[in-house]
This record gives C-alpha cells, structure tokens and sequence, in this order.
C-alpha cells in the first residue's frame, strides 16, 4: 500500500514538472524548428518517451535541463528533415517590402530580419545563440544542453555573432 | 542598440507569439500533425517551381496537392527523392546525387548529378570539375533496361527492392543471420568473418542512403550493426554536412574506414564522406514536397 501511494505521489510530481515546463519547453523548440505546431510535437514526442521511463523528478533542475537537452536533439532532428525543403524555398523567397519609416516598424523589420539569420545559421550556432540569449543559459549549461564542450560553445558562439553583427551591418547600410 | 540585445527581444518576441496550447494528456494515442509538413512543402514547392526550372526539368504535370500517405510512402504520381552528396575522394571533389525513383520496382527513374568543390546551405555549388545535370536515367532502379539483373533477379539484402524492404524482417537477428550468410555466399570462397561483416557495413550503408527503408528498419539495421563483433562505435561523429550522430566503423584496409552514422532517432544521416537526406517529390526531376526523417 505504502509502494502504490509513493508511485501516485512520484507520477503526480512528473505530471506537475511537465505541465509546469510545457509552454516554456513548447517556446524554445519553436525557435530551433520555426514552427509552433511542429515545436508542440517536438515536446509531446519528448514527453511521450519520458512518461514512459517515469523518471524520478527529485532533483527538478536536474530534470529540467534533461529535458531541455531533449527537446533540443529532438528538435535538430525534426530540423534536418524538413531542411531540403527549406532550401528550396529560400531560392524562391520574394524580397520584402521596404517597410514605412516608423521607428516600432522599423525595429520589428530588424527583429525579422535578425531572425531571418538566426534560421539560416548552422544548426549549432543557432542552438547555442537560443540556449544563450532567449534561454539566459551559461555558457557551461549550453554546452551540456547541447553536448558539446565549453570550448565549442564559445567558438559557436563568437562564430555567430560575428556572422550577425556583419550581415545586420549590411542590412542597415541598405536601408 | 547592440546586436546581442537584438538577438534577446527578437527571441523573446517569436518564443511569446508562440500561441499557448495545454499540455495533451500523456500515455495515451495521439493525433500527429503530419498533415502540416507536406501541405506547407506543397506550397514550397509550387512556389519554387518557378524560381528552380535552371536546376529542374520542367515537367508537363500540374503541380499535385500533396496528401500524406503514412510511413513516407508516396501517394499515386509521387516517387521517392533522395539527395547524396559524396566527397569521391579526388581532391575534394563533391558529387550531388539527386535521384528520383518510383515505388514500383520496374517503374522508371531519373537522376541529376551536379560535381563541385564546395558545399553551400547543404547542396554542391557547381563548378569547374565535371558535369552538371540530368543523367540517363533507366528502368529498375538501378538497373536501366528491362533485361537487367534489377529487373530479373530476385531481390536481396544486398540488392534490395522498394517491396522488400517494406516486407522484410525487423528482427536485428534475423536480419544479422541473413546479411552475413549472403555476404558470404557472394564473396569469395574462403573468406573469413571479418572481411564479409566489412562488406555487410558497407552494404547497409548502401542500403540505407537508398530509398524506401522503413524508420522501423533503420532502426533494426543500427541494431545489427551494433551487434557486429569488434565494431567501433564512436559519439558525435559528423557526416559530410557536419551533422553529428553515433558512428559504427571498422577499420579498412586500403581506404582507412568503413563508417556508417545515425542520429538520436536511429535514422542514417551518412558517413564522414558522404551526407542523404530523404524525401518525397510529385514526380521525376521534380523538387521534393515533403522530406523524411
């Protein structure tokens, strides 16, 4: 008796965490996959395999960053996918508009057109540009997300921002 | 405003327009999304068939609206699309194989083949070492007449058809028994266990970067191959494109290594030389609508 109500109580607290860490998780595969429906996926797929395992949730932040490593594979994967399709795309994308002359317009023409580059960087460099500044991680918490070595966090890192600060330069000598 | 602070509102603006929805219940049949992917890459390729007739042939057919048949199977008038890019090992030269193969055995099939030494975005930029373009393509893929091998002889592991890798065994024992007794059979007499399993990776390497392999079977195949005796598996090894997986080798004795890479999920992602992505297109020379893991 006393086994089966500390099982209720452990599903219980996984139940908890994953319903806690839905959205947040569900907001951060979207910015790895572009995608909203598909970042939803990415995260059940994880939870799926996770309920399975019912894992003991005693450390939460030790569960949390597994399941943001998770989310971040399973999102990679999903990536590579549909990336062939996105290439083809790309060769066929319109050029905006240029936008009006007000400044909230003209940030969130900055805001897309950096994100635009986000997308486009290599799968690494873009993992550790959202784990870093949306996610607010160290950079020793994105290299365990990720799995790869701190070394490699901040060469991805400088890699990446350097390509950005050199691509949004030329998109406002354009403007 | 520095780049840095860009990249932190720009994120936290996308991640907030994220719409919210519950959390579904857990442990329990779900209905996938897998509707969004080929009716958003049906629009992608409608929209690029335009932009991409310098690299495809233009074809008479409408453009098909894509209806997802399960597994990655095609639907009538779709055919499977593969994208293999290869270092041949000439001085960096790259080959990019596009290859467009019906689901039908005897059905016919096309190629494009562009040669370069450089990668951009994932796709050989062309140039300078050798041909770009459709190439011959045949019948029974890959044979090219009606009274070749791949049209007359019974299929096998080691020369598989689109049938029989939908109905062949997932058990990685089974599969291991069989893939070792025909490597023998078609290997010298004499040969011992260690030469025919270096044949066995090198031709489920082949068979993976080919069409048509169930995820099911992937994942089975993984499971032979981690079972070979003296395999090396080594973590984070990258194909061609730079993508990371687990990869399974033995030491060759002229080229260095046979290696073979698969991702988190148990799907081929290539080997150190080589990079396939998988698909499926609305007919040959056609760009792909819907890619498969």
């Amino acid at each position: 008796m006393a086994t089966e109500v500390t099982q209720r109580i452990e599903v219980a607290a996984l139940q908890g965490v994953l319903e806690q860490q839905w959205m947040p998780l569900v907001r951060l595969a979207a910015l790895l996959v572009d995608d909203s429906d598909t970042a939803a996926d990415v995260v059940q797929d994880c939870y799926e395999a996770v309920w399975r395992l019912q894992p003991d949730v005693g450390d939460a932040e030790h569960f949390v960053a597994y399941l943001r490593k998770a989310v971040v594979n399973r999102s990679r994967s999903r990536l590579r996918r549909v990336r062939t399709v996105r290439r083809f795309l790309a060769q066929a994308r319109p050029p905006a508009d240029a936008p009006p002359a007000d400044r909230e317009l003209l940030a969130a023409e900055r805001h897309r057109e950096l994100l635009g580059h986000v997308d486009r960087l290599p799968t690494r460099q873009r993992e550790v540009i959202v784990l870093r500044y949306y996610c607010g991680l160290s950079e020793l918490d994105t290299a365990a997300a990720i799995g790869i070595s701190l070394g490699t966090v901040k060469s991805s890192a400088h890699r990446a921002i350097t390509a950005l600060r050199r691509q949004m330069k030329d998109f406002s000598d354009d403007r | 405003m520095t780049v840095e602070d860009d990249l932190v509102a720009a994120l936290h603006a996308r991640a907030d327009a994220v719409p919210h929805s519950p959390m579904p219940p857990l442990g329990t049949p779900r209905a996938q999304r897998k509707w969004l992917m080929p009716v958003a890459a049906a629009a992608a390729a409608i929209l690029v068939a335009a932009a991409a007739v310098f690299m495809f042939r233009p074809d008479d057919g409408a453009a098909p609206v894509a209806t997802a048949p399960p597994d990655g199977v095609p639907a009538a008038g779709e055919v499977y699309y593969s994208l293999r890019l290869t270092d041949i090992g000439a001085g960096n030269v790259i080959r990019e194989t596009q290859l467009w193969q019906p689901a039908e055995r005897e059905g016919a099939w096309s190629q494009h083949i562009a040669m370069g030494l450089k990668i951009q975005d994932g796709r050989v930029v062309p140039g300078g070492v050798g041909e770009v373009g459709f190439r011959p393509g045949g019948v029974c893929y890959p044979g090219f007449e009606a009274s070749d091998d791949a049209c007359t002889t019974g299929p096998s592991w080691f020369s598989p058809t689109i049938e029989f890798l939908a109905t062949a065994s997932r058990d990685p024992a089974i599969i291991g028994q069989e893939l070792h007794a025909e490597a023998l059979a078609k290997l010298a007499t004499g040969t011992d266990d260690h030469t025919a399993y270096l044949a066995e990776l090198h031709m489920i390497g082949e068979l993976l970067a080919g069409n048509g392999v169930p995820p099911e079977l992937s994942r089975a195949l993984r499971q032979v191959i981690a079972a070979m005796p003296g395999i090396e598996v080594t973590e984070g090894m990258a194909n061609l494109l730079g993508e990371r997986g687990t990869g399974y080798s033995y030491p060759h004795p002229k080229n260095g290594k046979v290696a073979v890479i698969f991702d988190a999920d148990g799907q081929y992602l290539g080997s150190p030389k080589e990079s396939v992505h998988h698909g499926i297109a609305p007919g040959l020379g056609k760009p792909p609508s819907r890619m498969l893991g």
